[in-house]
């Protein structure tokens, strides 16, 4: 599969986040799968789905909270692992992968931030529009927004594959000739990373009832 | 629930009207922002009633302004707020002393308690439960077939009730008017977030267990290393409270552990 085409997928799974429907979709268990069976390997989707759900399950995006992007992170880390597959050091890649995955969640957090100061001026947009009494905009304005996210998340997708894809082979090879049997604790490390992660809901559960 | 609401005396809209904006309410969060917050999305799912309301493009631009004013909520719990002001909307228009005030002021009482009872519920509760319930059965499933089965079964128990109060959120709300406030209360989702919250501690004590066991079976030195990094992380997080911090440097610490002692 193009890069071109699944970095059009995932940002558009992305938009399950926040931006439309919030049905799931785009949770690493369902969205990993989904990359892993466009790109020959369910079977491995379905493992990454699994190794990264946990980690972001326990931010709570409420009010106006910046959470790491977590979906577009995983959606990432599956095509760069399934990708990178043919390479035989599986261990090295998700660790260098899970790595970078980090940090494509810190930007695309960030991303969200833009966006959201980008809907800031749409906001002055309608307003302006509603003074002429145009009030049909407001729909165009808001599917505007909606396309505009996709389009930082796809270019933001885009980017990472491309240039990861230029290097990370190598590293992989390199590292992984090296060290890929000392990394097999990868998978237990970042299940176990996760579940601390979670382990705050528990708490959270029973906090004070709170009525209205 | 057994005081039948007052009914306005002019009903304008329909079931199909309120089932719009519901279809409406899916982009709820799509212009977010950080002045007025989900008001535009919260806005433009009224449009599906705006005709229905008001005439004049004078009157729905009115109308459209008095709804951009800052607003924030639990996106699916929004819909109680959707199908107030719906109701008052009809009232003003209708003639019954519904001032814009009094829409406002509804609408500003119920952002704390819709928001809260929303992330508590679904957020906090209902998405992990779903999703730790779906990890345990994709590591228990044998076949990629049954995993899938999985996933589809993930779907129904998540978005069941997710779209069962967006519907009938908006539905009480137009119903019971200013009255919703004793359909919002904490105590009405409790029992549902127990019964989640049950499945949420026994599915991840399964998964604990069943990833546990797997580890075992291969290496009882990697099942240490995952109690370990729960141990690690859960304390370097309660430290330091970032996930990037903590995600990163966790890592990091096990792969020179690897790299030392594997």
């Amino acid at each position: 599969m193009d890069l071109f085409l699944l970095s059009a997928l995932i940002s558009f799974l992305s938009l399950d986040t926040t931006i439309a429907f919030q049905v799931l979709i785009s949770s690493p268990l369902f969205a990993c799968p989904l990359i892993g069976w466009l790109l020959g390997d369910v079977g491995l989707g379905f493992e990454m789905g699994f190794l990264f759900q946990l980690l972001w399950l326990g931010r709570i995006p409420a009010g106006a909270a910046s959470v790491p992007e977590g979906n577009i992170a995983s959606g990432v880390a599956t095509a760069l692992v399934v990708l990178n597959q043919h390479l035989g050091f599986p261990n090295t890649a998700i660790t260098l992968i899970f790595l970078e995955s980090i940090f494509v969640s810190y930007l695309a957090a960030y991303s969200t931030i833009l966006y959201r100061k980008i809907n800031g001026k749409i906001l002055d947009l309608i307003l302006k529009e509603l003074e002429s009494l145009h009030f049909k905009m407001m729909i165009l304005l808001e599917a505007a927004s909606i396309i505009i996210y996709a389009l930082i998340m796809f270019m933001l997708v885009m980017v990472i594959l491309k240039l990861t894809q230029l290097f990370l082979p190598g590293v992989i090879t390199g590292i992984g000739g090296l060290f890929e049997s000392q990394l097999v604790i990868i998978k237990p490390a970042i299940l176990g990373a996760g579940l601390a992660f979670v382990f705050p809901l528990f708490k959270q559960a029973f906090v004070k009832k709170m009525e209205i | 629930m057994s005081q039948e609401p007052k009914q306005p005396s002019r009903q304008l809209i329909t079931r199909g009207d309120l089932f719009k904006v519901f279809l409406a309410s899916f982009f709820m969060q799509a212009v977010w922002n950080f002045r007025t917050l989900i008001s535009i999305g919260f806005t433009v799912c009224m449009i599906p009633v705006l005709n229905k309301l008001y005439s004049t493009p004078e009157e729905k631009c009115d109308f459209l302004k008095r709804h951009l004013k800052f607003f924030n909520s639990h996106p699916y719990f929004a819909s109680y707020a959707l199908g107030v002001s719906i109701r008052l909307e009809e009232m003003k228009v209708s003639g019954e002393a519904q001032t814009p005030e009094t829409i406002d002021r509804l609408k500003d009482l119920l952002i704390s308690p819709l928001g809260a009872i929303g992330d508590r519920l679904f957020w906090a509760t209902i998405k992990p439960a779903s999703l730790i319930t779906g990890m345990v059965g994709i590591l228990l499933a044998p076949t990629i077939t049954l995993k899938f089965l999985v996933l589809l079964i993930v779907f129904l128990i998540y978005n069941v009730p997710h779209l069962y109060f967006r519907y009938k959120g908006i539905l009480l709300g137009y119903r019971y008017g200013v009255d919703v406030y004793k359909y919002v209360g904490q105590q009405q989702f409790e029992k549902l977030r127990k019964t989640y919250f049950i499945v949420l501690v026994c599915s991840t004590l399964l998964l604990v267990f069943s990833f546990g066991v797997k580890l075992t079976l291969i290496s009882p030195v990697l099942a240490l290393v995952f109690v370990f990094a729960f141990l690690y992380s859960a304390f370097f997080y309660r430290l330091t409270r970032s996930f990037y911090i903590t995600s990163f440097s966790s890592i990091i610490f096990f792969i020179v552990m690897g790299l030392l002692f594997f």
